[in-house]
């Protein structure tokens, strides 16, 4: 097996969050990705022919598709420099007594809120490419709720899996899910019963801690008719020199009356392409409501859409973007409104500093039967400096009669009476500028769970740190 | 500020030397057109407005770009799309605003508005902000939306037949863009222009 030389880059990022635990795999594969992987991928999790066939059907596709032609350089990402599975335990851990003291204390050094230490039950970790830890608590046995790994999922509730599984996200939608559908592994599945409210907040947190390793975690949810839930996800990473690739799918199926939220917190290393398809079918009177937060990670692509299929769908994408250092955000949302009666709010905030690029791409689309149907998009840019850069490319479609569609986009630096005045009650400017900041992405950082409502201010702060003043 | 009457029809490539309103006044009765307006700022200190209005004519299709470029610092423009739609009309148009490395203490805004008053219509808005600058006032906005019908209700509950009261509301629609220009020369243009 070829060797990565490990290098921990000399950034303020390894001073904060940076660093790196001894690789321990039980089992990884070779570098590259042929059908013998993908066929050595899917023996190891004992799947089911039609999933191996699945899996070899997208590697066909993935390798017939031609990279994005719109949208940042992803000319650096070589895929046979990829190694496509990594497993850190042999099993799947079920009490966190079990779990791996080196991923304990990664967690530990990542400052995981104080939310997961009280419900342990309620989180799952992802740690590299497989499950870690996974212990379904009491409540959400009780109540009926499914919430475990992609790869129980399947042994156990096949019929359920198989009946949504890439149904929304099938793997020609476009290059990277063809990938994520050949290779994937890890991620959560989630099934809520009629009727039933889940009170407490899902969990999941992903880690990369191999170079050159692409982590592709499928994600699977069902809210059914009256439910609702909240379902969150944390990443941050360790830091390596050479790039690794986070190609995930997410799909979200809203059945009548239910109400999901789905929230991520992305805060990856420097040196990840971070490029991930999200979708909801939001079905009669139901919400889906997106929340993303994206810090890290080198490139990001992520446009989470709602398909508002039935009479009185909602879909909300509140997004903030936080782009540093040659980071590129290309972050957005696309709202399809399919059916009349449906209504769809965005509202996406950016910040860029020290020569970091942040994009907003968004899709509203308003088809001929959606009559009387609404659509709002917000888009606020902050642009710090000389050397940093934003754009939007919204793009509005709208056949249906009785339609209204708003957007709006600013882009502005901050604005010097604030700061003077800040600065007149004693702060000095760089504290000024990061409490600035936070005000302006208080809309939506709000909206977290508090826990992570602290963390990503901490963030902020901490890599608004040596950047101004 | 002087004013430019554009052609209807068209590619306008254009590099403003001094304060001016650009005027396109879509023809009424056209079913297929196309106008585009790039204004490229290189001179310090000019500021512009380019004003597209537009009534479509039933089943007529339209494609619209402007881009505005601001390449020097101490420049500015306002770009207003104001258009009604009458049955079965397309519109697809594309604005951009790009705002160089250079081009420090610019303004550029821009507003689209869309009002439908027949049925069948489609309209797709593109706009587009390029910002590669920290020292800049820029923002866009667009709507697209039906006369309301609350205050169709209240101008025939008046007494106006619903002909009469959509006319008056489209009117309202487009004294908006008559508030933002300050040329009389250009309001009197944009008046006889409705008045047809």
């Amino acid at each position: 097996m070829k060797q990565a030389s490990l290098k921990k880059l000399n950034d303020s990022y390894e001073e904060k969050f940076g660093f790196a635990m001894p690789e321990k795999s039980v089992l990884s594969f070779d570098f590259g990705l042929s059908p013998q992987i993908i066929s050595q991928i899917s023996d190891s999790k004992n799947e089911p022919t039609w999933m191996r066939e699945f899996r070899l059907r997208s590697l066909e596709v993935f390798q017939s598709k031609p990279m994005p032609p719109w949208g940042p350089d992803l000319s650096e990402i070589d895929f046979e420099q990829i190694r496509y599975f990594i497993k850190d335990t042999d099993i799947e851990s079920k009490s966190w007594d079990d779990v791996p003291a080196e991923i304990k204390e990664t967690f530990d050094r990542l400052g995981v809120p104080q939310a997961e230490r009280e419900f342990l039950a309620g989180v799952k970790a992802q740690y590299n490419s497989e499950v870690a830890y996974s212990s379904l608590q009491a409540e959400l046995d009780e109540q009926g709720v499914i919430f475990c790994s992609m790869e129980e999922a399947l042994q156990k509730h096949g019929e359920l899996f198989k009946k949504y599984f890439a149904t929304l996200i099938p793997s020609a939608d476009n290059k990277f899910a063809a990938l994520n559908s050949a290779a994937w592994s890890g991620g959560s599945f989630v099934y809520i019963p009629p009727n039933t409210h889940v009170k407490r907040p899902l969990q999941s947190y992903f880690r990369i801690n191999a170079a050159r390793m692409g982590q592709f975690e499928r994600t699977l949810i069902i809210a059914d008719e009256g439910s609702s839930a909240h379902y969150v996800e944390g990443c941050t990473a360790p830091v390596y020199s050479e790039y690794s690739l986070h190609a995930a799918v997410v799909e979200v199926f809203v059945l009548p009356k239910a109400r999901f939220r789905y929230t991520t917190i992305q805060n990856w290393s420097g040196n990840i392409y971070n490029l991930v398809t999200k979708r909801a079918k939001v079905m009669r009177d139901a919400v889906m409501e997106w929340v993303d937060g994206n810090l890290g990670a080198k490139t990001t692509m992520k446009y989470p859409s709602c398909y508002l299929v039935e009479e009185g769908a909602y879909g909300e994408m509140l997004s903030i973007a936080y782009a540093k250092n040659s980071q590129i955000q290309d972050t957005g949302a696309k709202m399809l409104h399919l059916a009349p009666n449906t209504s769809s709010k965005i509202v996406a905030k950016s910040v860029s500093i020290a020569g970091g690029t942040s994009n907003y791409r968004g899709l509203v689309y308003i088809a001929k039967v959606a009559k009387n149907s609404k659509s709002k998009v917000e888009c606020d840019a902050l642009i710090l400096d000389e050397k940093s850069s934003t754009s939007t490319y919204p793009d509005m479609k709208i056949s249906g009669d009785n339609a209204m569609v708003e957007h709006e986009a600013s882009v502005s630096e901050i604005e010097e009476e604030k700061l003077f005045y800040l600065m007149s009650r004693g702060l000095d400017k760089a504290e000024a500028m990061t409490l600035l900041v936070a005000g302006f992405i208080e809309p939506i950082v709000k909206e977290l769970p508090l826990e992570y409502a602290v963390e990503l201010n901490r963030l902020i702060e901490l890599e608004m740190e040596g950047s101004v003043g | 500020m002087q004013v430019v009457l554009l052609d209807q029809q068209g590619d306008h490539l254009l590099q403003p030397q001094e304060d001016t309103l650009f005027l396109v006044l879509l023809d009424q009765q056209l079913q297929q057109g196309q106008v585009k307006v790039d204004l490229t700022f290189q001179k310090s200190g000019v500021s512009c407005q380019l004003v597209f209005v537009g009534r479509l004519a039933p089943n007529s299709s339209w494609q619209l770009e402007s881009n505005m470029k601001h390449l020097t610092n101490h420049t500015s423009c306002l770009t207003d799309v104001y258009l009604s739609q009458a049955d079965r009309s397309r519109v697809d148009y594309f604005g951009q605003i790009h705002i160089g490395r250079e081009a420090r203490a610019t303004k550029s805004f821009l507003t689209e508005q869309s009002l439908t008053l027949g049925r069948a219509t489609f309209n797709r808005s593109r706009p587009i902000l390029e910002i590669f600058n920290n020292k800049v006032k820029a923002s866009h906005s667009a709507s697209s939306s039906r006369l309301s019908e609350t205050d169709l209700f209240y101008l025939m509950s008046r007494g106006l037949k619903r002909d009469e009261a959509e006319q008056l509301l489209e009117e309202a629609f487009f004294n908006k863009i008559l508030d933002t220009i300050k040329s009389t020369e250009a309001k009197k243009l944009i008046k006889e222009y409705l008045a047809c």
